[in-house]
C-alpha cells in the first residue's frame, strides 16, 4: 500500500505542470566575514560571485507561490598579506550546489517587484592555492632572487543560510537578483557570507 | 609543517618543511614551548599591567603533498613564530636547562599596547621579552618590511634568551628582590650594577641567538638599517673591544643627561656595549689562533661549521647564570648596592668559573681579558693558570709577532 503511494506522489511530482524551467544567471559580489588566525572576531574579504539556477517549481507540480530551485554558485576570492620580504597570496575558489525554497509573497512593491524569501543549503567545494614569495634582503643583496613556493588543496563542506529573491517577471529579461545571508565552508571554518546578485532569469 | 627558515647552504630565509614535535593543539599553536595568545591588548599603568581581549589564535592550514601548510600570512607567522620558541627551547635544553623553565611560555601576536595615563603606545616593528607578565610580545610590523621579526629565528632565540636570563639570575621573579636594594624607591644610586644588567642581558641574549641559529648575521634578514652593529663575527676592534673605564665613561656621560634622554642613551648603547660582552663569547667558542707563514691568523671555526665549543661555551655560560658556585644570581643577591654586579671582572669570574674543562676555560679568560680589557690579577682564581697576555685589543702589534697565537687564543698547543 505504502509503495503504491509512493509511486503516486513521485507520479504527481514528475507531471511536468509547464512547460519549461525558468534559468536565471546572475553576477554579484559578496562580503565574507573569515575566521581570524590572530584571534579577533573576523577578518573582511570581498569576493566576486556567479551563480546560474533552474527554477524547479515549474517542472513540477507544486503550489503555485512556492520557489523551488537548484543552482551552481561559483565565488573567487584573492589577498595578498606580508611585508616587501615576505608575502603570502591566498586565493579561494568555491562551488556550492545549493537548494533554494521559498515562498513567494502577496506584497508586491511597485506592484512589479516579486519578493521571496528563501531558506538554501547544499553541498560545496573550495579549492584553496597559496603562494609564498620571499625576498630575504640578505639574499637580495648577494644577488638571489626571491624565491617563490606554492600549495593548493581542496576542501569539501556545505553552504547554509537564508535570503530574499527579488524578481521583476514584466522588465526585460526578468530582471532579478537576491540578497542573501550565508555560512559557506572555505575551509576548516565555516565563513559568513552577505551576498549581493543581479542577474536576468529566462 | 611548512614555516618561514633560516637556510644555511643559502644563508637566506625560505619556506621549507620542518618537523615541529611539542604542538598539542596545531590551530591554537599551543604546546610545550609556548603558547600563542592573540588579539591582546595590554594596558601598562604604574603599579599594574592588565591585558584585556586576549583569545586564542586559531591557525589555518591546508594539507598538500602530506605537509601542512599555513594557508595565510598571519597563520605563517604564528607557525613560524611557534617553530622558532620550540628550536630555541630545544637549544636551551640541550645546554642544560631544566625542562620546567620556560615550559608553554605565552607569546603575544601582535597586541596592542597602552599607557594607562595617555592611551595607545603604538608599539610597532619590535619583540620583546616582558619579564612582567613572563611573556613574549611580538608586536605588528609597520615600517619594518623584512623578514618579519616574529619569522626571524634570531630574534625569537635572542628573547628567548633575555627569558632565560630572568629564569636564571632572577630566579623567575621581576622584579627581582635585590633590585630594590640597588635602587631605593626607584633611584639608583650605583648606576654601574642596573647598566650592567642591561648590557649583559643584550650580549648574552645576542649569544643565545648565534647559538641557535648558528647565524651570526640574523639581524641582517630583519634589521638591515643596523648593518653590521651587532655583528660578533669578525674582528673591529670599535666593535669588539670595551673596558671597564669605557663603561664607566658612558655612564657619566648619560648622568649628565635629562632622565628621559638617559634612557634614550642606554636603549642605544647597551646593545653597544652587548655587543662586546657577545663578541667575546663568540671569540671563546669560535676562533682559533695560529701562526701560519710566519704571521698570526684567527681562524673562525664556527663560521666553517664547527660549533661544537661554541655550544660549550652557552652551556658554561648558563651554569654561570645560577648552578655554579660564583654564579651571577648569587653575585647580584649578595651585592648590596650593585657595583660588584656593574663589573666587566665580576661578570667574567663567574663565566669562566662555570667552564667545566680547562680549555674553555683559558679561552673565557683569553677573550674577556682581550675583549673587555680586564687584567689578568683581576679575573681570579679560575684564570690563575693563564698567562695574562692581552690579546688583540690592546697590542695590535702583538698580532704579526705571533705572541697572541702563543697565548692569546687562551689555549695552550
Amino acid at each position: 500500500m505504502k509503495l503504491r503511494a509512493l509511486a503516486f506522489l513521485l507520479a504527481a511530482l514528475a507531471t511536468p505542470a509547464h512547460a519549461a524551467p525558468r534559468l536565471s544567471v546572475e553576477l554579484g559580489g559578496a562580503l565574507f566575514l573569515r575566521n581570524d588566525p590572530q584571534g579577533s572576531f573576523w577578518d573582511e574579504e570581498l569576493a566576486l560571485g556567479a551563480r546560474a539556477a533552474v527554477g524547479l517549481d515549474r517542472a513540477f507540480a507544486l503550489p503555485e507561490a512556492l520557489r523551488l530551485d537548484a543552482g551552481l554558485l561559483w565565488y573567487a576570492s584573492s589577498r595578498v598579506d606580508g611585508t616587501d620580504a615576505v608575502q603570502v597570496r591566498r586565493t579561494l575558489y568555491s562551488f556550492a550546489l545549493p537548494i533554494a525554497a521559498g515562498w513567494e509573497l502577496d506584497y508586491r512593491p511597485f506592484e512589479a517587484l516579486r519578493l521571496t524569501p528563501y531558506l538554501t543549503a547544499g553541498p560545496a567545494v573550495t579549492r584553496t592555492s597559496v603562494t609564498y614569495r620571499v625576498a630575504d634582503p640578505f639574499g637580495r643583496r648577494q644577488g638571489l632572487a626571491p624565491v617563490e613556493t606554492d600549495a593548493g588543496a581542496w576542501d569539501a563542506g556545505g553552504l547554509y543560510g537564508a535570503g530574499l529573491a527579488v524578481r521583476a517577471p514584466e522588465a526585460p529579461l526578468g530582471l532579478g537578483g537576491r540578497l542573501e545571508v550565508a555560512r559557506l565552508h572555505r575551509g576548516p571554518y565555516a565563513d559568513l557570507a552577505f551576498a549581493l546578485g543581479l542577474g536576468a532569469s529566462f | 609543517m611548512a614555516v618561514l627558515q633560516w637556510d644555511p647552504a643559502s644563508r637566506v630565509y625560505e619556506l621549507r618543511v620542518a618537523s615541529i614535535e611539542t604542538l598539542d593543539d596545531v590551530a591554537a599553536l599551543q604546546g610545550e614551548a609556548a603558547v600563542a595568545v592573540g588579539n591582546a591588548r595590554i594596558t601598562v599603568g604604574q603599579s599594574r599591567i592588565r591585558v584585556t581581549g586576549s583569545a586564542d589564535v586559531h591557525a589555518e592550514f591546508i594539507e598538500h603533498d602530506g605537509v601542512l601548510y599555513p594557508s595565510d600570512f598571519h597563520s605563517l607567522g604564528l607557525a613560524t613564530a611557534y617553530f622558532n620558541f620550540e628550536r630555541a627551547r630545544a637549544y636551551a635544553l640541550a645546554r642544560g636547562m631544566e625542562p620546567e623553565t620556560l615550559r608553554r611560555v605565552p607569546f603575544y601576536y601582535h597586541p596592542e599596547m597602552y599607557l594607562s595615563d595617555s592611551g595607545p603606545d603604538g608599539e610597532t616593528d619590535n619583540a620583546a621579552w616582558f619579564p612582567a607578565l613572563r611573556s613574549f610580545l611580538l608586536f605588528p610590523f609597520d615600517a619594518f618590511q623584512e623578514i618579519p621579526l616574529a619569522m626571524n629565528q634570531g630574534v625569537i632565540a635572542h628573547e628567548y634568551g633575555h627569558g632565560i636570563f630572568t629564569a636564571e639570575v632572577h630566579g623567575g621573579v621581576w622584579p627581582p628582590p635585590w633590585l630594590a636594594g640597588w635602587c631605593p624607591d626607584g633611584a639608583c644610586t650605583e648606576a654601574n650594577g642596573v647598566r650592567m644588567l642591561d648590557v649583559l642581558e643584550e650580549g648574552f641574549a645576542d649569544a643565545w641567538a648565534v647559538g641557535v641559529t648558528r647565524d651570526p648575521w640574523f639581524t641582517h634578514h630583519s634589521i638591515s638599517a643596523l648593518g653590521d652593529g651587532r655583528l660578533v663575527a669578525g674582528f673591529v676592534p670599535s666593535r669588539h673591544c670595551h673596558s671597564q673605564a669605557r663603561f664607566e665613561a658612558a655612564i657619566a656621560e648619560a648622568a649628565d643627561l635629562p632622565p628621559a634622554d638617559q634612557e634614550r642613551y642606554w636603549a642605544a648603547k647597551k646593545y653597544e656595549v652587548g655587543t662586546g660582552v657577545a663578541g667575546a663569547l663568540y671569540r671563546a667558542g669560535c676562533v682559533d689562533f695560529a701562526v701560519e707563514q710566519g704571521a698570526c691568523q684567527a681562524r673562525d671555526r664556527c663560521v666553517e661549521g664547527d660549533w661544537d665549543r661554541y655550544d660549550r661555551v652557552m652551556e658554561t655560560l648558563l651554569r654561570a647564570y645560577r648552578a655554579s658556585e660564583n654564579s651571577l644570581a648569587r653575585l647580584a643577591e649578595t651585592d648590596p648596592d650593585g657595583s660588584e654586579f656593574g663589573t666587566f671582572a665580576a661578570v667574567a669570574r663567574s663565566i669562566a668559573a662555570a667552564a667545566e674543562d680547562d680549555a674553555l676555560r683559558l679561552a673565557l679568560c683569553a677573550a674577556f681579558s682581550d675583549r673587555l680589557a680586564i687584567p689578568a690579577a683581576d679575573l681570579g682564581a679560575a684564570c690563575d693558570d693563564w698567562n695574562g697576555d692581552h690579546g688583540a685589543c690592546d697590542a695590535t702589534e702583538a698580532r704579526g709577532s705571533g705572541a697572541l697565537c702563543v697565548h692569546g687564543g687562551g689555549i695552550r698547543e
